[in-house]
């Protein structure tokens, strides 16, 4: 039992992934969406629970609320580029839930970086053709990388202290003070925006971000 | 020891901001720009915060020091923070002793720990023959961004687990003369146990006469009986770095060769016989062999504190030849003409093998005790097994006694199966 991810920081780190999908798809796709999710967590708490048949059948219960809630998606009549936001968006939870459960022993970070990444993808899809909105676009990034460090966390406790062990606490502050952190620099970056300080043309802007970025890559290094 | 290190955590969260700039600014998007700001604030955040200092406490307690074997003992650990930092993302792992596993509950716990509190955690092991002692608690403190980990050891004086089977207990009754070898020597004169006649030579006590025949047949005859020596035994563990390899999730050889090794004395003590203690690696361990309470206590205590067999497997993981040959030296010297040599060890090498049939060409009985860790999960492993079986069968054509021990099974069972084969 010891190597596998916590389940909290698992739940969560699905729930705000599935959450940011939703903000740039619109909540006219709750219904696929939340119904995708709620078979992927059902999977997930079956193949948690360890015990043969009740696993077989809350997994396949899992798998089947998941395949309508995608099958809804695909027959709904949407326009293209709103399944290209949801489509990625959507493969990318699926693929991060697979990372949790975990599918395969090893690969918990790469897929949960892989399932992170595509559901990223689908954020920046949203506000590129689609002219997302500027706070749902901040919200939903914040919501990308806290639900990868949730993921991440949940990998590193299960492999350290394993899930049969009291974790709730420990996953709790850990992911609460990600989602807080995220929180406050929506709110500055919202608030420089609207504070609207300089004049800056868009070519002054990219030096300074280029700037910082480059700033960034040294301090990582 | 405290080490501090990076966990890397928050690698690749650039990768948002490099992406979400590149597109804004390569597509004239401001608000996917602006995005790119999340990224660079995920980025600077772990780099605003301290490693944690951690003070720690432990303090541990069992519910039965002297089980009997297959018992359950609880165990319950108190971890205080004695510092005046709030540990936000504090992870516990128990020192449970190498050869008990637990069998309710888990050694490892979470938990965030303000100044002065304290959090407890419980769970039971299965006690097993032998004594055990607690190793110390690793305790591993991230910073609340998970940037940082401090892993430090928490020490605790718990007492010991003392779990020794009881006399009439079935198994003993298959251990009571479970150490291989011969205590009757294969030498023929006075004693007790029959061994053959002979024809009578002058000078021959006339008990030993064989009166029965001397009235069927008329000659004369004399029995002569097994003689009957006192044996000395010296159990010599192989912990040299190679020992130190076992199945995943399972206690490593040299825990295996402590255990067999306090089991084989124990039964030499109790048929009254005089057992002692060697071990080659770090350094050369070295108890003469000898009986009596005090000596037993300490051999026990060697076994459970002499730093080569400790759990913690050495940091220079590579077999040091000549250091290993001056201590079969050492324990060359140290051996008396009579003494019989229990070898334990997982075969991992030749140098065993080379060693016990050098032994065993100089006229001394020699016993190998193999505990069987080899897998077959890779390539690698399967090899490793095919090499052990080799090195078992080089040895029994060398003429040392072989005890082939699967860990899953008891040693006595083991003795009993080689013994079998022995007598064949």
């Amino acid at each position: 039992m010891v190597h596998r991810p916590t389940t909290l920081a698992s739940a969560v780190a699905v729930l705000v992934a599935a959450g940011s999908v939703l903000l740039v798809a619109g909540w006219t796709h709750a219904l696929p969406v939340g119904l995708t999710v709620f078979g992927l967590l059902v999977l997930g708490f079956g193949i948690h629970r360890d015990d043969g048949t009740a696993t077989l059948l809350v997994g396949l219960c899992g798998i089947g609320i998941a395949l309508t809630g995608v099958a809804f998606v695909a027959t709904a009549n949407l326009d293209n580029i709103a399944t290209a936001e949801l489509y990625p968006g959507l493969i990318g939870v699926a693929v991060l839930t697979g990372a949790l459960l975990p599918i395969r022993r090893g690969w918990e970070t790469a897929l949960a970086t892989a399932g992170a990444a595509l559901v990223f993808l689908s954020v920046l899809n949203s506000g590129i053709a689609y002219g997302s909105d500027r706070l749902v676009l901040l919200v939903a990034t914040a919501g990308v990388v806290a639900s990868w460090d949730a993921a991440r966390h949940a990998i590193t406790l299960g492999a350290q202290v394993g899930r049969q062990a009291e974790t709730r606490g420990v996953e709790l502050t850990h992911v609460g003070a990600t989602l807080l952190v995220g929180a406050v620099f929506v709110a500055l970056t919202e608030l420089v925006w609207r504070l609207d300080v300089t004049d800056l043309p868009l070519e002054g802007l990219v030096v300074f971000l280029g700037a910082a970025l480059a700033f960034l890559v040294v301090l990582y290094r | 020891m405290t080490t501090v290190r990076r966990t890397h955590h928050w690698r690749g969260v650039v990768a948002v901001a490099l992406l979400a700039g590149a597109f804004g600014v390569l597509l004239k998007r401001p608000y996917v720009l602006l995005a790119a700001c999340l990224g660079v604030g995920y980025a600077i955040y772990p780099r605003l915060l301290e490693p944690p200092a951690v003070e720690l406490a432990l303090d541990r307690r069992v519910s039965e020091t002297n089980p009997s074997p297959g018992d359950e003992v609880s165990v319950e650990v108190a971890v205080t923070n004695e510092g005046e930092e709030t540990l936000r993302d504090l992870r516990l792992v128990d020192g449970v002793p190498a050869m008990l596993a637990v069998s309710e509950g888990s050694a490892r716990h979470a938990a965030v720990l303000r100044p002065g509190q304290t959090t407890t955690f419980a769970y039971a092991v299965t006690a097993e023959h032998g004594s055990h002692q607690f190793r110390a608690a690793t305790a591993i403190a991230r910073d609340v961004s998970g940037r940082t980990e401090v892993e430090t050891t928490l020490e605790s004086d718990t007492a010991d687990i003392e779990c020794r089977r009881e006399i009439p207990d079935p198994p003993v009754a298959e251990t009571s003369d479970p150490f291989p070898g011969q205590i009757l020597t294969s030498g023929e004169g006075e004693g007790i146990e029959f061994a053959r006649t002979r024809e009578y030579r002058s000078g021959d006590s006339p008990n030993r006469i064989d009166w029965k025949q001397y009235a069927r047949t008329g000659t004369l005859a004399t029995v002569e009986y097994r003689q009957e020596r006192t044996v000395s035994v010296v159990v010599c563990i192989d912990a040299r770095p190679s020992a130190y390899r076992g199945i995943e999730g399972g206690p490593h050889a040299v825990s295996h060769g402590v255990a067999a090794a306090q089991e084989l004395l124990e039964a030499v003590w109790e048929v009254d016989e005089r057992a002692g203690l060697a071990a080659i690696g770090r350094d050369f361990c070295w108890v003469p062999p000898d009986r009596g309470t005090d000596h037993e206590r300490r051999v026990r205590e060697v076994l459970l504190t002499h730093p080569t067999l400790s759990p913690q497997p050495p940091e220079n993981p590579e077999s040091d030849y000549d250091r290993a040959a001056a201590q079969v030296r050492e324990l060359r010297t140290g051996l008396d003409r009579e003494t019989q040599l229990v070898i334990v060890s997982p075969l991992a090498d030749e140098f065993v093998v080379e060693s016990a049939l050098e032994l065993a060409d100089a006229g001394r009985p020699v016993t190998v005790v193999s505990p069987d860790v080899s897998t077959t999960e890779s390539p690698g492993s399967r090899i490793a097994a095919v090499e052990r079986r080799n090195r078992l069968y080089a040895l029994r054509r060398g003429g040392v006694s072989v005890v082939d021990w699967d860990t899953q099974d008891s040693l006595a069972r083991a003795l009993l199966g080689a013994k079998r084969r022995w007598s064949r």
